[in-house]
């Protein structure tokens, strides 16, 4: 490398320092004076600025908003439950004798932070945020951490009238495999053994995030309803529910409708037909592919599906589905080409739905033929959102790896 | 007293950082999530740059605020709260690298290869259009993690080197020290390719 003309200049760790901000006013002038008039701290100075201009422009990585709200939430709660500092053995033994003198007068307070029964009633009025009323049968409950109102709804219909949140309020309806946020509206939820059914709205406009899907909104006079059955298998979850529809992860994002337009039309699905030969026999194949797993032939699957996605063209919304049951395929039959279908999924899917369950299985295959490092940087790229299960499957995988290695 | 210790105080937080913390600190579960509202997208960020990757960044991000009621007590107003909250946030990124580091070390003694990633970089977060800031966030990986953290919280972050000083709990020479060679590392990474 050769050298930089500014280390000729005494000066330059001085003009260095007035670009951070390390000098007085009056020193700052003054060797920024003389970056001026010095060519090789004026080259330095240039450099920096470019260099700053460059950082402060880097895109920062952004949390998902429903990852972000579920850590809110824990934090809360459990700070909640903790109370207020656990910093030294001392405070913390007045936290307990606190707590049991509260339980030996009645306990009123403490019962409170602990999760509510489950209600079967018709509803309730939720103080100084709204009105919440079941229908016959439903089962929820309410708990209320801090500013935040948290509805768990089991099976059922509940309808709310939610009164204008400030940003920092917040008002959810949890599933199991879904949450319903709003600011202030009057909507029904309906759940059935702890899945969405249907979320309709009537005022104002509700966010609806269901497990591994973008979020949608959904305005007054819309009504979204879920149509397959609840938690799928991964296979059939991949498969069309129908001949002719979509899978639901292919649904282009609903964008947030504007504030004056009509009331918005119910969510629903429109089929795309294939329209040519080739597409009919695309078709066939994918069909023919994902059956034959089902039934149990992965050799069979493995086929059709790659017949599929070599004539499949690029936006065709069966791809994904395709590329993620060839791999199933090809690892239930020990083919060591599972390796090359996962990454081929993650290369052309690098948001795909299926990335944590792709990588769970390409970072084990790795890990078993002991390329421990390759595994590794595999299960880096894990998805920030995967669920807990999928997560431990990655470290049992590697764990192999740390094992071996420890012999 | 006893009862403050189960009712969270539901009372508006202003919008002071002395007071929110403060108020952290005495187990104000409200204003806990102000602060959680205010600074966790910063908190995201920073941590996702300094390990180049956001496998369990939601988990750092959750203890992070998970033990500032406990950290808050410590909270030096001459400093932003904003700076703070960082600051706590770095210090775990760090205890969790250390075990990161451990394992790949195992990994390289399996391997027998002999390369230490200081980051391994999110392809995703790689994706940048522009090339020079791509060549910028690789050699951002290539710097030593202590450069890297000055860095992160200077040159793209903003923060004024005592701030920075305190998040890191180094000594305000230490930061300029690592700032000037970390800056003499990625000018030379970029001429080098042209990026600039």
């Amino acid at each position: 490398m050769s050298p930089r003309p500014h280390e000729d200049c005494a000066r330059a760790a001085e003009v260095e320092a007035a670009l951070d901000g390390g000098l007085d006013p009056a020193t700052e002038a003054e060797a920024l004076a003389h970056a001026r008039a010095c060519l090789s701290c004026a080259a330095l100075e240039r450099s920096l600025r470019s260099l700053r201009e460059l950082a402060r422009s880097l895109p920062g990585a952004a949390p998902d908003p429903a990852a972000a709200q579920r850590v809110r939430a824990e934090v809360l709660a459990s700070a909640g439950r903790a109370g207020r500092g656990l910093s030294t053995p001392v405070r913390r033994a007045l936290t307990a004798a606190a707590a049991v003198t509260l339980a030996l007068l009645g306990g009123a307070a403490i019962a409170r932070r602990r999760p509510p029964p489950p209600r079967t009633d018709g509803g309730i009025e939720l103080a100084g945020v709204g009105m919440l009323r079941a229908e016959r049968g439903a089962v929820y409950r309410v708990e209320r951490v801090g500013s935040d109102t948290r509805i768990g709804l089991t099976e059922g219909t509940i309808h709310l009238a939610v009164v204008r949140r400030r940003r920092s309020e917040r008002f959810v309806v949890s599933l199991g495999d879904a949450e319903v946020e709003v600011r202030g509206t009057r909507f029904a939820v309906d759940a059935h053994e702890g899945h969405l059914r249907r979320v309709r709205v009537t005022e104002g406009l509700v966010a609806v995030r269901r497990q591994g899907l973008a979020e949608r909104f959904i305005a007054a006079g819309g009504t979204l309803e879920v149509t397959e059955a609840p938690a799928p298998s991964p296979v059939a979850a991949a498969l069309p529910p129908t001949e002719s529809l979509p899978p639901t992860e292919s649904l282009p994002p609903t964008e947030p409708p504007a504030p004056d337009a009509p009331s918005a039309p119910a969510l629903r699905v429109e089929p795309t037909r294939p329209a040519s030969a080739s597409a009919r026999t695309a078709s066939r194949d994918f069909r023919a592919g994902a059956l034959a797993y089902v039934r149990g032939e992965p050799a069979a699957a493995a086929t059709a599906l790659q017949r599929f996605l070599a004539a499949a063209p690029a936006r065709d919304p069966r791809r994904e589905d395709a590329r993620y049951v060839l791999v199933l395929a090809l690892d239930a039959s020990h083919e060591a080409a599972a390796e090359g279908a996962a990454r081929a999924y993650l290369a052309e899917f690098p948001r795909g739905l299926r990335r944590a369950e792709v990588t769970v299985r390409l970072t084990r295959r790795l890990a078993a033929r002991g390329a421990c490092d390759a595994a590794a940087s595999v299960a880096l790229g894990m998805p920030e959102n995967a669920d807990g299960a999928l997560r431990a499957q990655v470290a049992h995988g590697l764990s192999r790896c740390a094992g071996a290695s420890g012999e | 007293m006893s009862l403050r210790v189960v009712r969270p105080v539901l009372t508006l937080v202003p919008d002071d950082d002395e007071v929110l913390l403060q108020r952290v600190a005495a187990g104000d579960v409200h204003a806990l999530g102000v602060a959680f509202d205010r600074f966790h997208r910063d908190v995201y960020a920073v941590l996702a740059r300094l390990r180049g990757s956001r496998l369990d960044l939601d988990d750092l991000v959750q203890t992070t605020f998970l033990v500032l009621p406990r950290a808050a007590h410590n909270y030096d107003p001459a400093a932003s709260a904003r700076s703070f909250v960082l600051g706590v946030a770095i210090q775990h990124a760090r205890r969790e690298r250390r075990s990161l580091v451990r394992r790949w070390r195992l990994w390289q003694a399996r391997t027998h290869e002999v390369d230490v990633p200081e980051a391994v970089v999110d392809p995703e977060q790689h994706a940048s259009d522009r090339e020079d800031l791509a060549a910028l966030e690789s050699a951002l990986a290539g710097l030593s993690h202590a450069q890297r953290e000055v860095i992160i919280l200077h040159e793209v972050q903003g923060m004024k080197g005592d701030e920075v000083a305190a998040a890191l709990g180094v000594p305000l020479n230490t930061v300029w020290t690592r700032l000037h060679h970390a800056r003499n590392t990625l000018r030379a990474t970029l001429d080098a390719r042209g990026a600039r």
